[in-house]
């Protein structure tokens, strides 16, 4: 017992262990008890390095051969996959595709990652069938233990387009968007992934198409933003906060950002502290407190990826990951921005293979 | 020494111009070795503070596996404090990560000896190379390929393998 590498006393086993990427998962635990009880340990979570990763929605290169066959898949539009970007490691990493169906992702769906440690799970919600652009309802839920996708519980009617979305604990939050027959909606509902069960929240006060969601301070989830049924694209800035444990919604908040804004590339600081970054005409701007806070300049985006500039992530100790490109339709970059009190702002930009250059629809930093 | 070099333009490689200890290994092969680089050990650094002659013993480490230790530390000992963005910094980083890679082309068992004694001597970044070098072997393998690998034992019972195949089948329970 106790030996997983024999030649290795257990201490400096778990050394190498514990360096294994995320991919290597699930074939680690299958190897022997001792693996897999240390696979699955917190311990063996807490003693990982802390390794953000980027979750991305992103389109999968186009045929290698032109002709019309090419022509055609263009025609239809964009199949997406999941790729996980370790900004760390430099590398990128394909999840298998969605079981049923292309495989692909619906467009427009929301990824968010809950849990934490060997419990980990990245969930996929809603969106459009990507052959009949119809809005789904259907949940798909990463585990990267087994390394296999599971169909989790479908989301509550109604079908909801353009929704706010978050995870916050263990819960995903869903809130707002539109139903089919474009109304904004009130109506918010929450997704248990370890019950794999959906439960229903009450209506906010404010309908809310196109919202963003955010994760706060004090565990609750921000919907920020949206327009209602009749001020169509008109976006408001104000916000409501729920709050799991009176389940209720807090007063609306105005001008949490600038009316009129959209609120897309709102997201939360990784501490969970309730600090919020956006981009604002190339910029990464910052928010730090709950009330009344300020936004304030954090860095430029790069001038190449700054055109196009479509998602932000968090990914922890003080850095910010932009997905941008130099003009609409380009190849797309991950620019990650590090910035702290006592140093200046400095970005790098990911180096990717070409297959890893197609647009990204969703974005979320995942904690493995 | 600085001095020395812009002068006369001697190399420093030699070692001739700075301090050096000496390691004994469990085999008792001595290893004279620039002080700069015997000190990424944390475990002889030690050692040499706490001062003696006679050279400093390693009993845990023998002579082949000392040997690859004391490569990779004067290999690393030499690289100046980067100065970042610089182009020749960059160029460094490139042959050293090229460096540590060829050194990692060893044996399993070599590789083994090798953690045991990043560890005892306290070379952190060899640990680190070493045992991610370890978890890289895993990559793109099968539980059983694995198993071969290490020589480890399957000690799942057939109802446990069962599980986990269901679990991978992508089966809620």
């Amino acid at each position: 017992m106790g030996d997983f590498i024999p030649g290795l006393p257990e201490d400096l086993a778990r050394e190498c262990l514990v360096r294994l990427g995320f991919d290597q998962l699930p074939a680690a635990r299958r190897v022997s008890r001792g693996w897999k009880a240390e696979v699955e340990s917190p311990f063996h979570h807490r003693l990982r390095r802390p390794r953000p990763l980027l979750a991305l929605a992103q389109a999968r290169p186009p045929l290698a051969d032109s002709g019309p066959a090419r022509k055609y898949a263009a025609a239809a539009g964009y199949s997406y996959r999941l790729v996980l970007h370790d900004p760390g490691a430099g590398t990128w990493t394909p999840l298998p595709p969605l079981p049923g169906g292309g495989g692909g992702l619906p467009l427009f769906c929301q990824l968010a990652a809950v849990g934490e440690g060997p419990s980990t799970k990245l969930v996929v919600l809603g969106g459009w069938d990507p052959e009949t652009w119809a809005p789904t309802a259907a949940v798909h839920v990463y585990d990267f233990l087994a390394g296999v996708w599971r169909r989790g519980a479908d989301m509550p009617p109604p079908r909801r387009s353009f929704f706010a979305c978050a995870a916050v604990g263990s819960r995903v939050f869903v809130a707002g968007g539109h139903d089919v027959e474009k109304n904004a909606l009130r109506s918010a509902a929450a997704y248990d992934a370890e019950a794999d069960a959906w439960a229903a929240l009450p209506d906010m006060a404010r309908e809310r198409d196109e919202a963003r969601g955010v994760r706060a301070g004090g565990g609750r989830f921000v919907a920020l933003g949206g327009y209602s049924t009749e001020g169509q694209g008109r976006f408001a800035g104000s916000a409501e906060a729920f709050d799991p444990s009176t389940w209720s919604w807090g007063p609306v908040r105005e001008r949490v950002i600038e009316d009129g804004a959209c609120p897309r590339t709102c997201c939360a600081a990784a501490a969970g502290n309730g600090m919020m970054y956006m981009l604002d005409a190339g910029r990464v701007m910052a928010r730090d407190a709950e009330d009344g806070g300020a936004w304030r300049t954090v860095a430029r985006v790069p001038e190449d990826g700054r055109a196009a500039a479509t998602e932000v992530a968090a990914i922890g100790e003080g850095r910010v990951a932009v997905v941008g490109s130099a003009c609409h339709g380009a190849e797309q970059a991950v620019y990650v921005l590090s910035h702290g009190d006592a140093t200046a702002p400095s970005w790098t930009r990911a180096a990717a293979p070409p297959e890893f250059t197609g647009h990204v629809q969703a974005a979320c930093c995942v904690q493995i | 020494m600085a001095a020395a070099d812009s002068c006369d333009g001697i190399s420093t490689s030699g070692g001739g111009w700075e301090k050096t200890v000496t390691l004994v290994s469990s085999d008792d092969a001595r290893f004279e070795v620039r002080e700069a680089a015997a000190s990424l050990s944390q475990t002889v650094r030690r050692m040499i503070r706490a001062g003696g002659d006679g050279g400093i013993p390693l009993p845990k480490v023998d002579a082949r596996t000392l040997s690859t230790v004391l490569e990779y530390c004067n290999k690393h000992a030499a690289v100046p404090a980067p100065a970042p963005e610089s182009s020749s910094a960059e160029a460094a980083a490139v042959d050293l990560e090229w460096f540590d890679k060829e050194l990692m082309h060893v044996d399993l068992a070599t590789l083994c000896s090798l953690i045991r004694a990043a560890d005892y001597l306290e070379v952190a970044g060899l640990l680190d190379l070493t045992c991610k070098t370890v978890a890289d072997m895993i990559k793109s393998k099968t539980a059983e390929e694995i198993r071969q690998m290490f020589g480890i034992q399957n000690d799942f019972t057939p109802e446990e393998e069962e599980q986990l195949s269901r679990e991978n089948a992508g089966v809620f329970e």
